[in-house]
């Protein structure tokens, strides 16, 4: 496992394109040179995003399925990753963050993400739990389509939206980090904790209350959790779309609950925005315009979907 | 442990299901739920599952009130084995079991649990399939596994819907015995609703038959199990003879009436 990441991690790193020199230096602790401090402060961060971003949308999508009890859960399906789109968006347009503003995002995010959870929520009031992912749908579209409206009414105002809509963890610093990274740990380490609701919750509303559990409470804790990492993930790196469908139906392959969700995810995240520094070197042969990770998680995801449902 | 209802009413979108129901199953009984479909059955026992909240009467169990107890203090005293266990991709036998220590445990002692585990799916005699993935097991398989379940959730009560639907006749007789079987095992009052009015008569000790949410017949098989009540409740005109083996009655159908 740790094998895994750390050849990963130095992909990563060296699909970046900077020198090996700048990059084993940083192993024996060395940051002075210019090169070394490129990697630290830009592909450093950048790799811990992807991990982060991705553990966190694997977690979210593994408890939306769990709890909704559909394959096809996951944050983009259930307004919730829409919501925070355009809560950040929104709150970017309306001036009441800056741009570079951590903290900012993330609440945008978390207001957008309770708002999206809650309108899919509303149209599904009394309903099967099962049934919720197609309101989730049109929750989803519902936004998307008000984001667009948005971008469309100022198209002046948002000059990087596109890593927004499209999902990017390039040009993420540490100060971005600083604070999204303790809500997404802590947020995974609540779900994890919960694993055994989640556990006690899949397999019907009947089944978990003859355990003990009210399915409703159970519900309402795993959704928050859910939107609480979903937003944490919006907020550094924007609508990744996929790897919170995935990676779930991976790890459960793997046998694993939670902690294989995260893995899963970051190795999955980590693993396309690989591929999409790559890609980013083929087609422009500079970095200046880069590849977005969220390009290749939409490719390789449908691609491991459709993989996926043929041999179920 | 005891189960006592007294004048039980339900109703559901108006219509009454149950119009004064009155039972008392005693600590240890094995008692069979019979009648025709829509007769209240499946609704009583979720009713002391306390799945449903009665329009009125009373529901206790152990002499306590179903009503002041919490959904954990429930899940402690009785199990239930609902109709049937909606798929979950990928879960295995073992993590199925597992979670009958939840109502013991709660949800963060269920991360490390596997203390009664080992115990219940050998006397289940399903612990050479701990490890297969539920969705890949036979049907009469997947009772034994959540009767498993039930046995790792230690209550004194057990409460099965139909647990012999959808399964093979050798399949129906296993897990019936192994209910049997778990009972002695574990001193449990078991209350089931069966369709097969020669199951109920050759395991149970007690009959309830209900017939319009009311008990209409309630004593040991060869009391309730008459050609009267075949025809008055199950609409069928019948004969009922008497099982040389195991001196239970057998019914022979003769033509719906």
């Amino acid at each position: 496992m740790a094998g895994l990441f750390a050849v990963l991690a130095a992909a990563h790193l060296l699909a970046s394109g900077r020198p090996v020199g700048a990059i084993t230096g940083l192993l024996d602790g060395v940051v002075d040179g210019q090169a070394e401090k490129i990697v630290w402060e830009l592909g450093v961060p950048r790799l811990l995003t992807a991990l982060l971003t991705g553990a966190a949308l694997g977690v979210a999508g593994f408890v939306l399925q769990a709890t909704l009890r559909n394959p096809l859960a996951a944050p983009e399906f259930s307004g919730v990753n829409p919501g925070a789109v355009l809560g950040i968006l929104g709150g970017l347009a309306l001036g009441l963050f800056p741009a570079d503003s951590a903290a900012g995002a993330l609440l945008a995010a978390l207001a957008g993400g309770a708002l999206g959870g809650g309108i899919t929520w509303l149209f599904s009031a009394g309903r099967d739990p099962a049934g919720l992912v197609v309101h989730g749908l049109l929750g989803s579209a519902l936004l998307a389509g008000l984001t667009t409206m948005l971008l469309a009414y100022q198209p002046s105002r948002f000059g990087n939206a596109l890593r927004w809509l499209i999902g990017s963890v390039e040009g993420r610093v540490w100060e971005h980090l600083a604070f999204a990274s303790w809500w997404i740990a802590g947020g995974i380490a609540v779900a994890w904790a919960c694993s055994g609701l989640l556990a006690v919750l899949a397999p019907g509303d009947d089944h978990a209350a003859s355990l003990g559990l009210r399915p409703a409470l159970g519900r309402a804790v795993a959704l928050t959790v859910a939107i609480a990492l979903t937003a944490g993930a919006a907020s550094l790196a924007g609508a990744i779309a996929f790897v919170g469908l995935v990676a779930p139906h991976v790890a459960r392959r793997l046998g694993g609950g939670v902690p294989a969700a995260a893995v899963t995810g970051a190795v999955a995240l980590a693993g396309a925005d690989t591929l999409a520094q790559l890609a980013g070197h083929l087609l422009n042969g500079t970095h200046r315009l880069g590849v977005p990770a969220g390009v290749v998680t939409a490719l390789a995801g449908a691609a491991v979907l459709i993989r996926l449902g043929r041999s179920q | 442990m005891s189960v006592t209802v007294q004048d039980l009413h339900f109703s559901y979108a108006g219509r009454p299901i149950l119009a004064g129901v009155d039972l008392t199953v005693e600590p240890g009984e094995f008692v069979a739920l019979v009648g025709v479909n829509g007769s209240g059955k499946s609704t009583l026992l979720r009713l002391i599952a306390g799945l449903l909240k009665p329009s009125s009467g009373r529901i206790l169990l152990g002499g306590e009130e179903l009503s002041s107890l919490s959904r954990r203090q429930v899940a402690r005293r009785l199990a239930v084995l609902h109709q049937s266990l909606p798929p979950v991709p990928a879960l295995t036998v073992r993590q199925l079991v597992r979670q009958g220590r939840y109502p013991h445990l709660g949800p963060l002692g269920l991360l490390g649990a596997s203390d009664s585990m080992d115990e219940a799916l050998e006397l289940a005699g399903v612990a050479h399939l701990a490890d297969r993935v539920l969705d890949t097991l036979s049907g009469g398989e997947r009772q034994r596994v959540r009767l498993a379940l039930a046995v790792a959730q230690d209550t004194g009560i057990l409460l099965l819907d139909e647990p012999t639907a959808h399964l093979d006749i050798r399949h129906q007789l296993e897990v019936l015995e192994l209910v049997r079987g778990l009972r002695a095992a574990r001193g449990l009052t078991v209350v089931t609703v069966l369709h097969e009015l020669d199951h109920a008569a050759r395991f149970a000790e007690r009959v309830v038959a209900l017939h319009e949410g009311r008990v209409r017949a309630d004593g040991t098989p060869a009391e309730v199990i008459t050609p009267e009540l075949l025809a008055e409740v199950f609409g069928v005109a019948g004969r009922v003879v008497t099982d040389e083996l195991h001196g239970t009655p057998r019914c022979l159908l003769d033509a719906a009436l």
